[in-house]
């Protein structure tokens, strides 16, 4: 809390500098590398990590999320009145007394000024956060007021290298030993300490300031506050140059705090100066050769550097390549109603197409992402939903070449695009592309029992969305016995490749499990989930080859299979026990509850109408 | 019992027993789930009627399926499905096996220290050790609960329980208690019993205990788990050390930890990896080794493992878990078997689905 009453005196600090926002190149400055989360990345994804923490989005104003950082690196002044905290519920903003407005965005000045004025509340809340005491407008102030300190983390973290220092007065600053009207840097000033000391000590205790003693107290209290700067650790871009830990890169201030000083970092440090007075003079060629310069300058003094890497993640951040899947997913769907609806051939054609292309896109997605982590494409649960997105479209367009009913294309579609769009609502949660945890730092059995399980989710799904086409049909042209055929021979094709993978998954896990604990099975929940699934797919296609369960009912049974998919994908993570329990729930409960209710209606109703018609056997 | 239907209901009754126990695990913990549906012949709905658990459930799919494939006439065609079944046959009496002669526990070792046992994730006892001798006596919990004397010839008294608690709760008196003659935490603390939690670590067991035959030493004693002082007595020049603990099994070797060690992630708090460094001594045979997550020791049918470390210890503390699981090979083989059968079939089948493709 002290802390905060510190931030709070800053708003009333006078700020240099010019308000408007240059144009300027950001190429350079985006690819900067960072460490954060316990990986390099480039400055443009913690940029990105940063505002969509705050605001929800990673664009603000039509600015880039790096255009955004450099602001607040750079430009206090202006950065400060930007609108970029979202404060969606009406009972927070009340909390504080922040004014009400339609969309929910406020600046750093705004929620700073309101919340210092109601300090002893969130004092009070502080203590309880996370103890699950709370209330969820509590728990989002206390996550607003956390935002409010890591933006200002940010803000201040290379406030050593801009030019904040400057003596008006000819005699003060003949005085100090600085000239006259020239702005200097913090580790400029801190130079002329000792002068400055002397020359301020006599005016300490007047009650009375001439104009001139006035501008000395003002250079002391600037130095005061910047003494919490000292603090900022969170901008890690200076490459480790010696010290115990190589791994570890420090923020600019912590290479002067910690004594890593050195010729290398302060030309670093150097090259940060000439990079920020750039950006205030808006002088955009002196800042595109100055950012360029830090970039080269970073890259060299940096050892285990993955260049490329850092390349492809700043493009995979530009392209967006999931939501231009699921674009794609959504036209492809257009295309084929077209169809439906009497269009021409070239509709089925254009459909196809794009839905093929929006695979080939959403490989490229998780391509990229597998070479930026240096790892598997699925280690959480976020992760999960992209992948078995494109296991559905894969199966899909595989049942299509063979199938040419557009039953492959609508199941494609209706998966990728379902999937694509839980996976972007969820990748503000999930799509930092975090380390994992230390049990599951393991390349080899994320490649193998992770991956065979997940391909079994996408394949139960399209089985289980097979079996309800299947149902339909048989409900609505129950005649065209040749078309219900090819369904029900795609439909096992599916459900049997399903099993295939779910058995080997579940195998390669319990392998895993006896390498790792020495237990080939625990009965943790996710196992139990997995174990769930092959038992499901056992009963069914033993019943089917048997003849104990009649075709209807064994589709029945298969249409159920997604029910039990989500369950095991999803519900097991809502009991929070158990090895497996990742990945976010907040929400899930809700969901999962309405779409299980869905499904056996549906599925319900399938059967309902075919007993009716007497076709259940 | 090879009927289809037999084994389509019996595998219905299986996956209603998963989703059970799956969901209670929430409420009552994983290890008294798996006790009561999953490694249980019977349990009681509402203590009244019994049904098969697991372990019933899934002996009566196997007697099915050997009956299946010795009863039933089979044609070489089916060689793959035989195979098949016989790989999932191995797999169940792997995980028969395991049920029933595996044992786990852990160990605890401070670094610089060394252990010869292994303490039992679950069940504890009550140890008296003299300290002059170092034997010890030990009473298993199903005998405190029972209640009644306890004697043993190695030790000079008996005790005689008053209550016993799996999960106890310590209350501090108003007033100390001044009947019965108490002695050490019995003067001013009364144990109660606690729900049991559902994360075993958090449960500490106790004992409330009537010392007798030990002359002027007689009275009322309480212990618990992990007790900040431990209770001793002394009698005639011996000094008897009275402990709950978990029950202790011997291992035929001791573990040194040399160097135990936590990376995280540079500039986070979340963990990239565990590591501990270990001297085994095995009657003077000396072998060093590195247990790291997901690569453990493996020394004489037991396996080590990085499970845990002591946070806030003095000294870093690994936490080990140890297993020994004779049916370990089971799944391995029986993937290869499965592997095997599925591969049969799909040569089998090939000419077959060739000459469907070549027609259409």
């Amino acid at each position: 809390m002290r802390r905060f009453l510190l931030i709070a005196l800053f708003l009333i600090l006078p700020l240099t500098g010019r308000a408007d926002t240059p144009k300027l190149d950001y190429s350079s400055f985006a690819l900067m590398p960072v460490q954060h989360d316990g990986r390099l990345k480039p400055l443009d994804s913690f940029a990105r990590d940063f505002l969509t923490m705050f605001s929800g989005h990673a664009q603000v104003d039509g600015m880039s999320a790096t255009a955004w950082l450099a602001e607040v690196l750079f430009q206090s002044e202006s950065a400060y009145k930007r609108r970029i905290f979202n404060i969606p519920n009406p009972a927070v903003q009340h909390a504080i007394d922040l004014p009400e407005r339609e969309d929910h965005r406020y600046s750093f000045t705004e929620v700073t000024k309101a919340m210092d004025a109601h300090q002893e509340m969130i004092h009070s809340l502080l203590p309880k956060q996370g103890t699950r005491t709370l209330d969820p407008a509590q728990e989002q102030l206390i996550a607003l007021y956390t935002n409010i300190l890591w933006y200002f983390e940010l803000n201040r973290s290379v406030s050593l290298v801009l030019p904040l220092f400057s003596v008006h007065d000819a005699t003060s600053a003949k005085a100090i030993g600085v000239p006259a009207d020239k702005f200097l840097t913090w580790g400029e000033m801190m130079h002329h300490r000792p002068a400055y000391l002397k020359l301020v000590k006599p005016v300490l205790d007047k009650k009375k300031t001439t104009e001139r003693e006035n501008e000395l107290l003002q250079i002391g209290l600037l130095m005061q506050r910047m003494e919490i700067d000292k603090e900022t650790r969170v901008l890690r871009v200076m490459p480790p140059l010696w010290g115990n830990d190589r791994e570890m890169w420090l923020s600019p201030w912590a290479v002067v705090q910690e004594g890593q000083g050195s010729p290398q970092s302060a030309a670093l440090l150097a090259a940060w100066n000439k990079a920020g007075n750039a950006w205030r003079s808006g002088d955009a060629v002196a800042w595109n050769a100055a950012s360029a310069d830090l970039l080269k300058q970073t890259m060299t003094g940096a050892q285990d550097i993955r260049p490329a890497a850092l390349k492809t993640e700043y493009l995979y951040n530009r392209a967006d390549l999931f939501t231009l899947s699921l674009a794609l997913y959504v036209s492809a769907f257009l295309a084929l109603l077209a169809v439906g609806a009497g269009g021409p051939v070239m509709f089925y054609r254009a459909s196809f197409g794009m839905l093929a292309l929006g695979a080939a896109l959403h490989f490229i997605g998780l391509a990229m992402r597998i070479y930026i982590m240096a790892r598997p494409p699925v280690g959480t649960l976020y992760e999960s939903i992209l992948f078995v997105g494109l296991v559905a479209v894969t199966g899909g367009l595989v049942i299509e070449w063979r199938t040419r009913q557009g039953l492959g294309l609508a199941l494609g579609m209706l998966t990728g695009t379902v999937l694509q769009f839980i996976g972007l609502r969820y990748a503000g949660e999930g799509d930092s592309m975090g380390m994992l945890v230390a049990v599951l730092n393991t390349n080899f059995w994320l490649a193998t029992h992770v991956v065979a399980i997940t391909i079994a989710y996408g394949c139960c799904i399209i089985a289980g969305l097979l079996a309800h086409f299947w149902l339909l049909q048989k409900v609505v042209t129950p005649d065209e016995r040749l078309r219900l055929e090819l369904t029900a021979k795609s439909m096992l094709g599916a459900a049997l490749v399903a099993l295939l993978f779910a058995m080997t998954g579940t195998i390669l896990g319990g392998i895993w499990a006896d390498q790792s604990w020495g237990r080939f099975w625990g009965w943790d929940p996710k196992e139990n989930g997995a174990l769930l699934i092959v038992l499901w797919l056992l009963w069914l296609l033993h019943g089917r080859l048997s003849g104990m369960l009649a075709p209807v009912r064994f589709a029945l049974g298969l249409a159920l299979t997604t029910v039990v998919v989500a369950l095991s994908w999803f519900g097991v993570n809502l009991l929070g026990v158990g090895l497996h329990s990742y990945g976010f729930t907040s929400g899930i409960a809700f969901n999962l509850g309405l779409f299980v209710a869905t499904e056996v209606a549906i599925i319900g109703t399938l059967g309902l109408m075919l007993k009716g018609k007497g076709a259940a056997a | 019992m090879a009927r289809a239907d037999v084994f389509s209901w019996a595998l219905l009754w299986l996956m209603a027993l998963l989703v059970a126990g799956t969901v209670s695990e929430k409420s009552t913990g994983l290890y008294v789930a798996q006790k009561t549906y999953f490694s249980s012949a019977l349990f009681w709905l509402g203590d009244i009627v019994p049904l098969p658990g697991v372990m019933l459930t899934v002996t009566f799919i196997f007697a099915g399926m050997v009956c299946k494939l010795a009863l039933d006439k089979w044609h070489w065609r089916d060689l793959g499905t035989i195979v098949m079944h016989i790989g999932a046959a191995v797999l169940l009496i792997g995980g028969f096996l395991t049920a029933q002669f595996s044992s786990e526990g852990s160990m605890v070792i401070p670094q610089g220290e060394s252990r010869a046992y292994i303490e039992s994730n679950d069940e504890v006892e009550l140890a008296i050790t003299d300290q002059t001798s170092t034997e010890e006596t030990r009473f298993s919990s199903d005998r405190l609960k029972r209640g009644g004397v306890l004697s043993d010839a190695a030790i000079p008294f008996s005790v005689e329980t008053v209550s016993w608690c799996r999960n106890c709760g310590l209350e501090r008196l108003k007033q100390p208690v001044t009947e019965g003659n108490p002695h050490g935490v019995a003067i001013n603390f009364v144990l109660h019993s606690l729900p049991r939690d559902p994360v075993d670590e958090n449960n500490r067991s106790g004992l409330t205990f009537r010392l007798k035959n030990a002359g002027e030493k007689d009275g009322l004693y309480a212990v618990f788990e992990d007790m900040p002082i431990p209770e001793i007595v002394e009698i005639k020049g011996h000094k008897y050390v009275i402990t709950m603990r978990h029950v202790r099994t011997p291992l035929p070797f001791s573990i040194r930890l040399i160097r135990f060690e936590q990376t995280l992630y540079p500039g986070t708090n979340k963990p990239k990896a565990y590591e501990s460094e270990v001297a085994l001594n095995d009657h003077g045979a000396q072998w060093r080794s590195l247990i790291r997550m997901n690569e453990p020791l493996r020394y004489k049918g037991y396996t080590f493992y990085q499970a845990s470390y002591l946070e806030g210890a003095p000294q870093a503390t690994t936490v080990l878990a140890v297993v020994r699981n004779i049916g370990r090979l089971f799944p391995y083989i029986s993937s290869i078997v499965i592997c095997i059968g599925m591969l049969i079939h799909l040569f089998q089948r090939l000419p077959v689905i060739l000459r469907e493709r070549s027609k259409v």
